[in-house]
């Protein structure tokens, strides 16, 4: 069977391996484009959030390729995501698009009707076989998360710009090739080696911003527009504590284990917001607080247009921002957002950043944060 | 105290103090909270709703509100929020209750005989509005509520949407009084008994698990089913659960019965006249179909 899967950033590799594992024909939608997203809005609701009108676009240009089964994540609320899967089948079945869908539940919903789900693509496959897949496809998830976020901290030092990038991308070639646990550990080591190896002006002053917000529009570079990158090449360090492989883990395997991992988000996340609100809501707020403590100098917070969960976050981080002496800057990202609207923001508040930093450095913390290295700066 | 019914001023207020993608019932909460705090209260109940119905939710806004609020209003407020998860055991709200008796000053006891006294007047209230009331005539003289057009004679419209949108007459732009005043019997989801609507939405391949949802996809195939002349569908801009909500109830009913639907998608700019030009068209569209 030819199986397809929406695009999530780097997860098409981990998902390739995950279905040419259990014996199908992996279909990997071509990279989200404008024809992906013009597709998707045509035939999602209005106001539906924005992955869910990406993954429509991937469905329907995978659907030319041949695909016969999607793969699609679900959740147990309350964010809208746990109900895509369902939406999304309703309107490829209106539009006459004969896609099966394997839909993945959390556990927590249930382990026999995991199984019985997933039974459509793991008939006849022994449970080795599985086993290995599942091993395979873990791997190649860590070794892209890791490859990305060592390049986070290259980025910002490369000399020639756009090094990084043409590596990086090498180098999850490399991995996506791999089809051993051996093979990707291979690959995993030398792209670390590839990508420390780009040329580096390592004296070069840099600032460091926290990245927050929903996963998806995080982890997937047409929706954000590439703003790892962008940020790098304007020499920031960007750090974040949202990952896709936490996230799978956290999503479907472990999240009967969630209130560990909850209470920890929770102290971070105190006095601001005192409870799980679904999504990464918590996470941002948390993961701010976190940031805030590390020492960034600024925090970017990003979430697709009426995302529920986010816009508790985006509500709250105001304070966080006030009590820390942090800059945050909230980018809202829908169908209709410009690449050089975000671009001309992220130059304000980066230049904002350093203006920030260069007057600590010049004045000292104490007359920064009273206020008085301000006004000097300004009146300059 | 409570705030009076929503106004104009309200939404222009909560507009001002949420953040823009915000939608607009949550919006004219900031309002209500505004208005509250302009007013002079000494403290505000602003309970945090998690799930009013096991393993379900009512959204994720609803579930950081009270700290939505606490930053829009900063310091000087107390707020009482008492934690409603009746996903958790009973126990966690008992103790929830008793320590808000406890901050106003009463005893466990009297807190339980308070909160006896509240579930059965919720009762009450849901059987009201269960025989076709509105909540407008709770608590009136039976004589001196506003009476709907007897039945046979009009046209019968299912009203979806969320209870805080469908009955409050500024999100939903007096809809309600409207589709009265061209005649029309309006029947909502709570007119329906919860059993069937359960029952219909339990065909429903995924649990529903945001209970307004469930609630609306449930009465909505109630409708299709009895059915009704019409089916409307009352949205605030910017909700999130009903943007997926609607589209189900959207394509389920028009592939299980040919009734007409219209979707109402309400925000803070929209006109009366638009409103009432689309309800009009709707209304005269179901009478001209009934009588074909």
């Amino acid at each position: 069977m030819k199986v397809t899967f929406p695009h999530m950033g780097t997860a098409y590799i981990a998902f390739r391996a995950l279905v040419e594992g259990l014996g199908h024909e992996a279909v990997v939608p071509p990279f989200c484009t404008q024809k992906t997203l013009n597709l998707g809005t045509r035939y999602s609701p209005e106001s539906a959030c924005l992955p869910l009108k990406i993954n429509i676009g991937n469905y329907l240009e995978a659907a030319e390729l041949g695909a016969e089964a999607i793969i699609m994540a679900g959740g147990v609320g309350p964010c809208r995501f746990g109900f895509y899967a369902y939406v999304q089948q309703e309107i490829l079945r209106d539009l006459g698009c004969g896609m099966e869908m394997v839909i993945l539940e959390p556990p927590a919903s249930g382990w026999r009707q995991l199984l019985a789900r997933i039974k459509l693509l793991t008939e006849g496959v022994s449970p080795s076989q599985i086993a290995r897949t599942l091993w395979l496809f873990w791997e190649k998830l860590v070794a892209c998360d890791r490859l990305e976020q060592l390049s986070l901290t290259v980025r910002p030092y490369e000399i020639e710009k756009g090094s990084t990038t043409k590596a990086l991308y090498r180098v999850y070639r490399a991995v996506d090739r791999a089809n051993t646990v051996d093979m990707v550990r291979k690959a995993f080591r030398d792209g670390m080696a590839e990508l420390h190896s780009v040329p580096q002006d390592r004296n070069r002053p840099v600032l460091t911003v926290g990245l927050v917000g929903e996963i998806y529009t995080i982890l997937e570079p047409f929706v954000n527009f590439r703003l790892q990158e962008q940020l790098g090449e304007m020499g920031v360090v960007v750090r974040r504590n949202l990952w896709l492989s936490s996230w799978i883990l956290d999503h479907l395997v472990l999240s009967a284990f969630r209130r560990r991992r909850e209470a920890e988000l929770l102290r971070w996340a105190k006095p601001y917001l005192h409870h799980f609100v679904g999504g990464h809501g918590l996470e941002s707020v948390a993961h701010s607080v976190q940031l805030a403590h590390e020492g960034v100098d600024g925090i970017i917070h990003i979430l697709p247009f009426t995302c529920m969960p986010e816009i508790v976050a985006q509500s709250i981080l105001p304070s966080v921002s006030e009590d820390h002496q942090l800059p945050i800057l909230t980018v809202v990202v829908d169908e209709h957002t410009g690449m050089a609207g975000i671009r001309t923001r992220l130059e304000a508040f980066i230049d904002l950043l350093a203006g920030k930093k260069a007057v600590f450095r010049r004045c000292g913390i104490e007359e920064a944060v009273s206020g008085a290295g301000w006004t000097a700066f300004a009146g300059k | 105290m409570v705030s009076p019914p929503t106004n104009r001023d309200m939404v222009q207020h909560g507009t001002t103090l949420a953040v823009d993608g915000t939608c607009l019932p949550v919006k004219i909460f900031y309002g209500h909270v505004n208005w509250l705090v302009e007013t002079g209260v000494d403290a505000i109940f602003l309970p945090r709703l998690i799930s009013t119905s096991p393993r379900e939710y009512i959204c994720p806004k609803f579930m950081g509100l009270p700290d939505m609020i606490a930053a829009a209003f900063p310091g000087q407020y107390c707020f009482i929020t008492p934690l409603v998860n009746l996903s958790c055991s009973s126990r966690l709200l008992r103790k929830e209750l008793e320590r808000v008796g406890n901050l106003l000053g009463a005893s466990p006891r009297q807190t339980r005989l308070a909160w006896d006294e509240a579930l059965a007047a919720q009762k009450d209230y849901q059987a009201f509005l269960l025989a076709g009331n509105w909540p407008g005539d709770y608590g009136k003289e039976p004589g001196s509520a506003v009476s709907q057009p007897a039945e046979d004679t009009h046209l019968r419209i299912g009203l979806l949407g969320h209870s805080y949108v469908i009955y409050d007459r500024v999100a939903s732009m007096d809809a309600v009084h409207r589709l009265h005043a061209m005649g029309a019997k309006v029947l909502t989801v709570d007119m329906l008994p919860a059993d069937r609507t359960d029952a219909q939405v339990r065909r429903f391949p995924k649990r529903m698990f945001w209970t307004s949802g469930r609630r609306i996809l449930g009465a909505a195939w109630e409708f299709a089913d009895m059915p009704v002349d019409g089916l409307i569908y009352i949205t605030a801009f910017g909700c999130g659960t009903d943007s997926l909500t609607a589209e189900l109830v959207e394509r389920t009913v028009r592939r299980r019965s040919g009734i007409p639907q219209l979707i109402l998608n309400i925000d803070e700019h929209t006109g009366q006249a638009g409103v009432v030009t689309r309800l009009e068209a709707f209304v005269d569209m179901a009478r001209w179909r009934r009588g074909r």
